[in-house]
């Protein structure tokens, strides 16, 4: 047998960098496996990430065994099928492999399991029987890093019978790269969760009958949600054509202008203090869009993203024509209303006065007046008035309507 | 002519480590350069970036020469000698035979000394003027220039008592280079997603009414300002080791309900609402759930996750309108403003009418006015127009 090679520490430099190319495109990982072969002069590669709480995060990617999987698995349905065989395989014959009983031994400790494990326990397990010698796994170079959480991730490099076993030369060098691995990962993470909050809270403005506008100094729109790209999809009063919130007139897009600058002048003096507001004319002589300008204070917490706290202001905007919407199925359940009454509080809400209300529900005034009476002992309230503003103040129409968004979907789909 | 060296891997594996660490946190810029100025058995380093699509993504950091930058700009103050610094290197900049040679070969290290001779560098005014102070005799250099215009500039420097770096040397800076710009691309995707999600839970956070977003599972994923604030009262709805609860086991298990049966139904009909109850006895804390509609990409599969977004608001806190915005709104006097400010939350016009001091027949005159400028004719539609307008948001803190 000759002397074992010595690994070269340059060629690991290739593989730490994929590996945080990963970090922002999960699609790397096959590369970063490829490289990390081929630093190791191995025949494949193979990592698994397990997370417990958000299953999402899991993944698994292996490299250089396709044609080994494919032999031993068969063909049927791909090659993806072929590995989740090979994979429930391997999960069933886990608790009887001799490398996996080292590594929970020594966590987060690189290992080359012929030094730690005799040829001829490893060759009389089952893992090696069934599975290990049919993919020529002959030496394996491991490490398996468990968090406190239960989450964990495990790294391995393999050669075959051909090759020479993993030698503490390979072990040292493997090590060099434990640290990047974890780091990688928790980026990752990071990312990963960061986009999700973005999406979802993203999700939630869109979900909000009131236009909601983000914009910088200049008045360049950062992110606007589905009602205020309504409005200003219109063009009547509020446009965009350049990324740039217009009015009808230049002289009152420099207005709305001066007025963001101001709110994010003085938003050191916090919310309520710096608010304002302006009411936007349209050249359809329709009612003019209120508009509100408020400043956007950033979410606390990760002062690394001090670098960007670029000011931003928020606009919350709504045509008067847009119906105030309480749909009558909330309303029933979230005041205890019979359906009749909440389809009188529902058209009460959106503007109507009693006999119009009675008129379209082809009921009597009077019908309609107990009906009112009714609800204002529900409601404790003494009065149509304080019964809409009760309402109002209720989450019962902030939502956009089921309707609105179902229509919105389907022309998503168009 | 070009001479190839031979790079020295162990040498810069703490230098890359300290590299990623710095494109993960900003502020650790310093370490790294520390980390170069140890590999290249250097006096300093320096890293400067430009980004001229965003300004806010450029930065610059030195190390090393904090002592004689103090003595050279005459300050204590080491951010004022930095400043005074760089502005003096932008000025001397198209002077500097190092800047010419950079702009020649980008992408590519280079050790001062083996490209200008001794002479040329120290006729130049960067030299006489700057260099020569600090000690700078030896520089070893890359710049990497893109399409967009943006530039990485990296170097670490020696001085005058110590030799010039010799090919292994610029063969052993070439192995970082690849790194450096993997970790620029990583720490300005960083920031981006980092600003995406700041912007998104801000806009949330100046949302009046209390949203929260949850997973099927009823774990609070965030809650704005309006909902936290809710929740901190325990008054019914609490959030208890990352899980929104509702006091009453019912309201509880109406709540996990809700939840599930948003998330799994039809999208038209995912709206559910319901009621929860107080321990104070107060009127009940009112709710609406909805799922999002779109599918939620972010883990590294692009699995589903479902998200409930959860709306509620406590009915003794109701609207509450500012004065000034009504008034810029709608065209309205401040005691015009003034009456529907009180209007919107419930009271009646008599009421008004004694909490400002005013006759009732005052009032009602008042009202008549507000009717026209609106456009409306009667009470509730004058709040419902008010209470649906943006100008409730933004409560304040």
């Amino acid at each position: 047998m000759s002397a074992p090679s010595v690994p070269d520490p340059a060629r690991i430099l290739p593989a730490i960098r994929v590996l945080y190319a990963t970090a922002i495109d999960g699609k790397r990982w096959f590369e970063f496996l490829q490289t990390l072969a081929d630093a190791f002069d191995a025949k494949g590669a193979q990592v698994v990430r397990v997370h417990p709480r958000t299953a999402a995060l899991n993944f698994s990617a292996l490299y250089g065994y396709d044609d080994a999987i494919l032999a031993r698995y068969g063909a049927e349905g791909g090659l993806s099928s072929a590995i989740r065989r090979y994979q429930q395989h391997f999960m069933q014959l886990a608790p009887t492999d001799p490398r996996v009983r080292i590594l929970e031994q020594y966590p987060g400790r690189p290992l080359s399991c012929r030094l730690q494990i005799r040829e001829e326990e490893l060759h009389a397990s089952r893992v090696y029987q069934e599975m290990l010698r049919f993919g020529d796994v002959e030496y394996s170079l491991l490490v398996s890093l468990p968090e406190e959480d239960g989450s964990l991730i495990m790294l391995g490099a393999f050669r075959g019978k051909e090759a020479q076993h993993f030698s503490e030369a390979d072990v040292a060098l493997f090590s060099e790269i434990i640290p990047h691995l974890k780091q990688a990962v928790r980026l990752s993470e990071h990312l990963a969760d960061a986009s999700f909050k973005a999406h979802a809270a993203r999700g939630a403005l869109d979900t909000l009958a009131m236009g909601v506008v983000l914009v910088d100094r200049e008045a360049r729109i950062s992110w606007a949600n589905s009602s205020a790209r309504r409005i200003i999809e219109r063009g009547d009063g509020i446009s965009a054509p350049d990324g740039c919130m217009r009015l009808d007139t230049h002289v009152e897009s420099i207005r709305l202008r001066r007025l963001i600058a101001t709110v994010v002048d003085n938003r050191s003096a916090g919310d309520a203090a710096s608010a304002s507001a302006m009411p936007v004319a349209r050249p359809s002589g329709r009612e003019p869009i209120d508009l509100v300008v408020g400043p956007l204070q950033l979410a606390p917490g990760d002062d690394r993203t001090r670098g960007l706290e670029r000011p931003l202001a928020v606009l919350f905007i709504s045509a008067p024509e847009d119906p105030v919407e309480a749909p009558a199925e909330l309303l029933r359940r979230l005041f205890g209303l019979t359906l009749t009454e909440a389809r009188v509080v529902e058209r009460l809400v959106a503007g109507q006065a009693p006999r119009d209300i009675a008129e379209s529900m082809a009921i009597s005034v009077e019908t309609c007046r107990v009906h009112l009476k009714n609800v204002f002992a529900k409601l404790d309230v003494d009065g149509q008035a304080p019964l809409v503003a009760k309402v109002l103040a209720s989450p019962a129409w902030m939502q956009r309507s089921p309707a609105a968004i179902a229509a919105q979907s389907r022309t998503h789909l168009t | 002519m070009t001479v190839a060296g031979t790079p020295d891997a162990v040498r810069i594996l703490p230098v890359i480590s300290k590299l990623y660490d710095a494109a993960i946190d900003g502020t650790r810029w310093p370490v790294f350069l520390r980390e170069m100025t140890i590999a290249f058995a250097s006096k300093g380093a320096q890293i400067v970036r430009v980004q001229p699509r965003n300004s806010l993504l450029n930065f610059s950091a030195l190390y090393g020469y904090d002592a004689d930058i103090r003595r050279m700009y005459t300050t204590d103050d080491l951010s004022l000698a930095t400043q005074r610094f760089e502005r003096h290197f932008a000025e001397l900049m198209p002077t500097d035979p190092r800047v010419r040679h950079l702009e020649r070969y980008p992408s590519r290290p280079l050790s001062c000394r083996l490209e200008i001779d001794e002479a040329e560098l120290h006729g130049s005014q960067i030299y006489r003027d700057m260099l020569v102070h600090a000690d700078v005799e030896y520089s070893l250099l890359v710049s990497l220039a893109e399409d967009d215009g943006s530039l990485i500039i990296l170097g670490v420097f020696r001085g005058k008592e110590t030799s010039h770096y010799t090919h292994d040397d610029v063969a052993t800076f070439g192995e970082i280079i690849p790194h450096l710009k993997q970790s620029i691309a990583i720490s300005e995707h960083l920031a981006g997603v980092r600003f995406e999600a700041g912007t998104a839970l801000g806009a949330l956070d100046s949302v009046g009414m209390g949203i929260f977003l949850v997973e099927w599972d009823g774990r609070l994923i965030h809650g704005n300002r309006a909902g936290l604030r809710i929740a901190e009262l325990g008054d019914g709805l609490s959030i208890n080791a990352g899980m929104v609860r509702a006091h009453l086991a019912a309201d509880d298990n109406a709540l996990r309900r809700a939840i599930s049966d948003c998330l799994s139904s039809a999208p038209r009909t995912t709206a559910q609402a319901l009621s929860i109850a107080r321990l104070s006895g107060r009127e009940p804390i009112r709710m609406t759930t909805h799922r999002l509609r779109d599918r939620i990409p972010g883990a590294p599969d692009q699995s589903e996750r479902p998200v409930a977004v959860l709306l509620f608001s406590l009915p003794e806190q109701p609207i509450e309108t500012r004065v000034d915005l009504l008034r810029r709104l709608f065209g309205l006097t401040p005691a015009e403003a003034r009456i529907c400010e009180r209007l919107v939350v419930g009271r009646s016009l008599s009421e008004v009418a004694a909490e400002l001091g005013i006759a009732v027949d005052t009032a009602r005159a008042h009202l008549k006015k507000i009717f026209s400028k609106l456009g409306v004719s009667r009470q509730p539609e004058l709040i419902s127009k008010i209470a649906s307008s943006p100008a409730w948001l933004h409560r304040g803190a």
